[in-house]
């Protein structure tokens, strides 16, 4: 199971001016979530390569984010299936509890993730569905590999360092972006996925644990108050140029 | 229920700097009313690790000695979810790190707690927790309160400053018998380290980076032999090593380099936390991108809103 968000990226003239809390999303450009592209890469490159194994894309969310599921099955997606949402939901652990139901009814073995959603990031919906589903997890994860009884991944540490660990299934691991070369689908690929069903579940039929649960409340939503301590160029390149030029001389770098 | 555990990090049988910004984040709390604050180092050597966190302004310092040698999530997870159940804390707090992102929601999801990730700023009022986080590319500020009467929290690193100059009581290490007996579910097979500096950025003076307003490989290209002109080492951020045309060996950030160059020109990088988290000890930071909201002008002491290729010609121009 690939676990897919379509995300909402915000022009600067879309952001709310007071504060507010929750987004109008209105005509906010949508599409997949990044890290999601790897993870879905990932998944689909494990099922190439694995007996018996295939892919099916999980998105959690309203009838627009079929898009991301075609745009799953262009890349080697065999099913896909959306939970029905009427809007957007950002909580990591309201999407985990759906998540979970989906993959106990499909007895699955193995959930990809991004490590985070580029809109909200905690970073955190992976390893909530894992302690949901009672899986093992692995997080921020970059190279993963089948060794015909566990899976051999590589932790992505800070500073450049990476982990090697072994992971029995049933798991959930998530995965960092620039881990692979995710595949491009054509507009031939795209469409002959439109034309693949989708299956859409409602709460009630997957009998959802608890439907409530979430991580927080959003109390509001408000325009970050920048500190401005740079001096700023605009205006004429050679101008601004000019200036950083004799700066750099200034300091003998150059 | 009472107190805020802080949860420190540790990695090959250190205390890892960040821990101190964990502190800081409880210690915030406890000075707002929410109790008491234990410092919980979980480590094969924990006594040892233990002893530098005693003087930080921490009420007590518990070591829980684990007979794993590296972090493993479940075998932390399982740790911190015991002293949850033993002390009730109103509030968790580690750091928003790898390791992090392995524990902390799996024992909120748990505990039934609540839960935010890459906090920047925490409130303590009325008995009740606030925490502040940024999305939509850094630019929104998300308020965020709990139903729960336990949250787990982490903190992005750099948005607690602990003062190491503080005098503060001694207070003396506690050690704490592991709860886990279960085996570790993932298995250390071992560490791999990182390329070595062969772009040579961690002694450069002036290093020149560049970010996703190259466009493509041939606009790297075009970049390189720009700071080949103008005496500056390259850099990249992040996109352009996961593009594949860079090599890692010049990423900074996070999950690259840090460096503190003299000079660092920044060209075409908006400025992601992930990015920066790599030159905070930089020296002056010159900043050109297109988009005058970019973030990394808020840390640059020169911004220069301009289109990168027109500049970087017209600087080389000058400099060369």
């Amino acid at each position: 199971m690939v676990a897919v968000k379509q995300v909402a990226a915000l022009e600067e003239d879309q952001l709310p001016v007071q504060v507010v809390q929750s987004l109008d999303l209105g005509d906010a450009a949508l599409e997949l979530n990044d890290w999601d592209r790897y993870a879905l890469e990932a998944g689909v490159a494990l099922a190439e390569e694995v007996d018996d194994a295939s892919v099916v894309a999980v998105t959690v969310g309203p009838a627009e984010a079929d898009d991301v599921l075609v745009e799953s099955l262009a890349k080697g997606a065999e099913r896909a299936i959306r939970v029905h949402v009427d809007t957007p939901l950002d909580d990591p652990f309201a999407v985990a509890t759906r998540l979970t139901a989906v993959a106990k009814r499909e007895q699955i073995d193995l959930i990809l993730f991004g490590v985070q959603a580029a809109d909200v990031g905690h970073a955190a919906t992976g390893v909530a569905t894992a302690a949901a589903a009672g899986m093992r997890s692995c997080a921020v994860v970059r190279t993963v590999v089948w060794d015909g009884a566990a899976l051999e991944m590589e932790r992505e540490l800070e500073g450049g360092l990476l982990e090697r660990v072994r992971l029995h299934l049933p798991a959930v691991v998530t995965i960092q972006t620039g881990s692979n070369r995710p595949r491009y689908a054509n507009l031939r690929a795209i469409k002959q996925a439109r034309s693949k069903p989708i299956e859409v579940l409602s709460e009630s039929e997957l009998e959802v644990a608890d439907l409530t649960r979430r991580a927080a409340s959003v109390r509001g939503l408000r325009r970050r108050s920048r500190a401005n301590l740079a001096t700023m160029l605009e205006g004429e390149v050679a101008v601004s140029a000019e200036r950083v030029a004799d700066l750099i001389r200034t300091m003998g770098a150059a | 229920m009472s107190g805020v555990l802080a949860i420190v990090e540790t990695r090959q049988g250190c205390l890892r700097e960040v821990s101190f910004e964990v502190v800081e984040a409880a210690l915030t709390l406890s000075r707002a009313g929410a109790g008491p604050v234990t410092a919980v180092v979980i480590d094969r050597a924990a006594m040892d690790i233990a002893q530098r966190l005693t003087e930080t302004g921490v009420d007590e310092v518990l070591a829980v000695t684990t007979p794993v040698e590296h972090f493993e999530a479940h075998v932390w997870a399982t740790e911190i979810e015991r002293l949850v159940i033993d002390r009730s804390p109103l509030v968790v707090v580690g750091a928003h790190t790898v390791d992090g992102m392995a524990w902390a929601p799996a024992v909120a999801y748990r505990a039934g707690a609540g839960f935010a990730a890459d906090v920047v700023a925490l409130d303590w009022a009325d008995g009740a927790l606030q925490a502040h986080r940024l999305i939509q590319g850094e630019r929104l500020q998300q308020e965020l309160t709990f139903d729960q009467s336990i949250a787990v929290v982490t903190v992005r690193a750099g948005a607690f400053a602990f003062d190491l100059t503080n005098d503060c009581a001694e207070v003396v290490v506690t050690e704490c018998a592991p709860a886990s007996v279960d085996a570790p579910r993932a298995e250390h097979l071992c560490f791999v380290e990182p390329d070595s500096d062969d772009a040579g950025l961690a002694n450069a003076d002036f290093v020149m980076a560049v970010g996703r307003g190259v466009g493509d490989e041939d606009g790297l290209a075009h970049f390189e032999r720009l700071s080949e002109q103008i005496g500056a080492t390259l850099a990249v951020s992040r996109p352009l090593v996961d593009a594949g045309w860079a090599a890692s060996s010049r990423q900074v950030g996070q999950s690259g380099q840090t460096i503190a160059p003299r000079i660092y020109l920044a060209l075409g990088i908006s400025g992601a936390v992930q990015h920066l988290a790599g030159i905070r000890g930089a020296g002056t930071v010159i900043a050109v991108n297109i988009d005058p909201a970019a973030p990394i002008f808020e840390v640059a002491d020169v911004a220069v809103v301009a289109d990168i290729f027109e500049f970087a010609d017209a600087l080389a121009e000058r400099l060369a």
